[in-house]
């Protein structure tokens, strides 16, 4: 976390008792500058996308690949802390994905858990700034020369990793930085031109341990393209671990809260304390009520996609183990591995969470689990984001079959599973750009949008667009930054109003924990961050406050939207997203004439809320 | 000591804000039309057209989380302590 400024009493803090350390790594020249910046509000302590966006202002580029654009790496404040699921970092840049119709990039975030963040905490690397471009295939090796001595950044060779899957790269990292923990890049990121989707993968303890696949994601944006286009497939973060110290009482009772409270019990497994089986358990929630994605967006009105049903898999001849993120105890991994000879878990096959299942299986026409593991891994080793490469296959599926004269992809069809696995591969190894581009770009250029299924160039999770008009309000990820997703299923409210007060007064409240460096499936009440920050930091902070920097923080995000041109019209939904699908056993309320008032109510708020906060 | 209820958080506000009820019950069934008898603006958010509860809510009865086809046959006794839980999570 950031550093007292000396003072080291106990009293109670504020934020210019705290200086963070900011790296600044010019790749081109190697050039390496730290600096101790105090902290000038609570965004810069908190870190995150609270600072991250600060930072970020007026640095806004043509080209998101531009040597000269700015990628920055950081922690929150909980990061690599003993608070339970406090292990995130953060990438942010102006993306290659997220775009304003007129052209340019906007700036989003992407945040992924596994031990490496840890170890950037353990090194007192609060946050990296990276400009510039590395001559070749680099490795950033974060490191001290010795104990107490500050964190030094060697630039390596990395010839050796070029073309290697996630896996393989952290496996060989492993092996020559044994007490290090690893951000890399797949052959997607390496082929960033081509590929605009290319995430980052954080190595995980179980994945160094067990040798599998089990990197943990930043997905969404292209973060993965933004190293690549910097020549940086890997970052290494390489220090022993801490000794642990005593556990504040405090830390230490919310710990046990995430663990077994009502916070996280959705996302943990059944025979822990009740849990709700974590996301996978959407199919057997959303399924029956045709609320959920399949062919494009489009629900079929049948049991297609029953066999993908977690119960279903369970009957077959496989284990699945509830596994964790380090020290975490939700356990929301769903790990699915080959029953072998013994009845017991045998070869690891896939993490099966809700979003890359859907779109990587039922949104794309596959109803074969094993079929569904096999293209959830691939897509997770050549490291691209699951959400963005299935809508994307699955558009181009779905222009083939109203185009069967002009098609696209090698005539790419849903369900064709053997296909689909060489454009999945084509597509990560640079070799497609077509589809690589995106939904938005492709959809454009094929003059076809209306079932394109993003905003703002990011492509949907897997939550109907046509129940969610809260959507284009998202300023990353669709539904990890605007909590709208599951109103119209649990509230069954259709009133502009409510749906105005939705996105404009809470949404957003779902963007604390992305500059507080936990997970949002501890399901912490601002009352026990509150405490949380307290214990940690010996900052008071009434829950209004940290409110109100959850919305400024929000306000910051579409403030750099419109600072890139963003107008009206980029916060529209694709128009077939409005059409009346009857088999959704769910009000139809999201037609044009509901979304063309909401959007000028939203719109209208946020502009007055922008001057309120003095960001216009 | 009739059947004790507790919804999920969010749907507090279809209830005057209230979570936790006591209801007489001998059904999962008899105790949510009880409910929703109560509270009429509940009914549309747990119960479809036939007064079954939905699919993305779960029932936990003593602590055990039901199936479906436990919900049918339990018979609820007094100081019973069920909760109604969504299974819809995100991310």
């Amino acid at each position: 976390m950031p550093a007292e400024d000396g003072n080291g009493s106990s009293a109670t803090k504020s934020y210019a008792d705290f200086q963070f350390q900011r790296f600044h790594l010019e790749l081109t020249s190697e050039n390496v500058r730290a600096e101790a910046v105090t902290c000038e509000d609570y965004e810069d302590v908190f870190g995150g996308i609270a600072r991250g966006f600060k930072y970020l202002q007026g640095k806004a580029v043509d080209d998101a690949h531009d040597p000269e654009a700015s990628l920055v790496m950081n922690l929150g404040l909980f990061s690599g802390t003993d608070f339970m699921t406090g292990l995130r970092t953060y990438f942010l840049a102006y993306s290659p994905l997220k775009r304003s119709r007129a052209g340019k990039p906007s700036a989003m975030w992407s945040a992924g858990s596994g031990k490496f963040g840890t170890k950037l905490r353990y090194l007192d690397v609060d946050e990296v700034i990276m400009t510039g471009r590395c001559a070749g295939p680099t490795i950033i090796h974060i490191h001290r020369s010795g104990e107490g001595s500050p964190p030094q950044f060697e630039f390596l060779d990395a010839s050796d990793l070029v073309g290697l899957l996630i896996n393989d790269k952290v496996q060989n990292l492993h092996k020559r930085f044994p007490d290090a923990h690893f951000a890399v890049i797949g052959p997607a990121g390496e082929h960033y031109e081509q590929v605009r989707y290319a995430a980052v993968g954080l190595s995980t303890e179980n994945q160094l341990k067990s040798g599998d696949p089990k990197a943990r994601y930043c997905g969404r944006g292209g973060m993965g393209g933004m190293l690549g286009s910097k020549n940086v497939l890997a970052i290494v973060a390489d220090t022993p671990d801490r000794r642990g110290g005593k556990l504040h009482p405090q830390i230490k009772e919310l710990n046990q809260e995430i663990a077994r409270g009502e916070g996280s019990r959705r996302f943990r497994d059944a025979k822990k304390g009740n849990g709700g089986g974590g996301t996978w358990a959407n199919y057997q929630a959303l399924n029956p009520l045709r609320a959920m994605p399949e062919m494009n967006f489009v629900p079929t009105d049948g049991d297609l996609s029953v066999p993908l049903h977690r119960p279903n898999v369970e009957q077959g001849p496989y284990v699945i183990k509830d596994e964790s993120c380090f020290r975490c105890g939700i356990s929301c991994h769903k790990n699915v591995y080959d029953k072998n000879e013994e009845g017991k878990a045998g070869q690891f096959r896939a993490k099966l969470d809700y979003e890359p299942l859907n779109l990587l299986a039922s949104n794309i026409g596959i109803f074969d689990i094993d079929q569904a593991m096999e293209l959830v891994e691939q897509v997770d080793n050549l490291g691209m984001d699951s959400i963005s490469c299935g809508t994307t296959l699955s558009y181009a599926m779905e222009y083939n079959r109203r185009n069967p004269d002009s098609m696209i992809a090698d005539g790419l069809t849903y369900g064709d599973y053997a296909k689909t696995r060489d454009i999945i591969d084509q597509i990560g190894t640079g070799q497609l750009e077509l589809l690589g581009q995106g939904t938005m770009r492709l959809s454009e250029q094929l003059n076809a949008t209306g079932y394109a299924m993003h905003c703002k160039g990011v492509e949907f999770p897997a939550y109907l667009p046509q129940t969610n008009p809260g959507y284009p309000w998202a300023i990353a990820g669709g539904h990890m930054s605007m909590r709208t997703m599951f109103l119209l299923l649990l509230e069954r409210e259709t009133g502009l109003d409510y749906w105005v007060d939705a996105i404009t007064s809470k949404g957003w409240m779902t963007l604390r924990d992305d500059f507080l460096g936990v997970c949002k499936f501890a399901g912490m009440t601002n009352d026990h961050m509150c405490t949380a920050i307290s214990s940690l930091a010996s900052i008071r902070l009434e829950v209004p406050e940290l409110e109100h920097i959850v919305r400024r923080t929000f306000l910051r995000g579409i403030q750099l939207e419109h600072e890139v041109g963003f107008t009206d019209e980029d916060y529209d939904m694709p128009a077939e997203v409005h059409d009346e699908y009857p088999q959704i056993d769910l009000p139809h309320f999201n037609t044009v004439e509901f979304f063309t008032q909401l959007k000028q109510r939203v719109n209208g708020r946020i502009r007055e809320m922008l001057v309120e906060e003095g960001l216009n | 000591m009739p059947t004790k209820l507790q919804i999920p958080p969010r749907l507090a506000r279809y209830a005057a804000g209230q979570r936790s009820f006591e209801l007489p019950a001998s059904s999962i069934d008899e105790l949510v039309r009880g409910l929703c008898d109560m509270h009429a603006d509940l009914r549309a958010r747990l119960v479809d057209d036939q007064g079954k509860l939905y699919s993305y809510l779960a029932v936990i009865f003593n602590e055990k989380q039901l199936s479906p086809a436990e919900l049918n046959d339990l018979r609820l006794s007094d100081g019973d302590h069920v909760e109604i839980v969504t299974l819809a999570s995100g991310g």
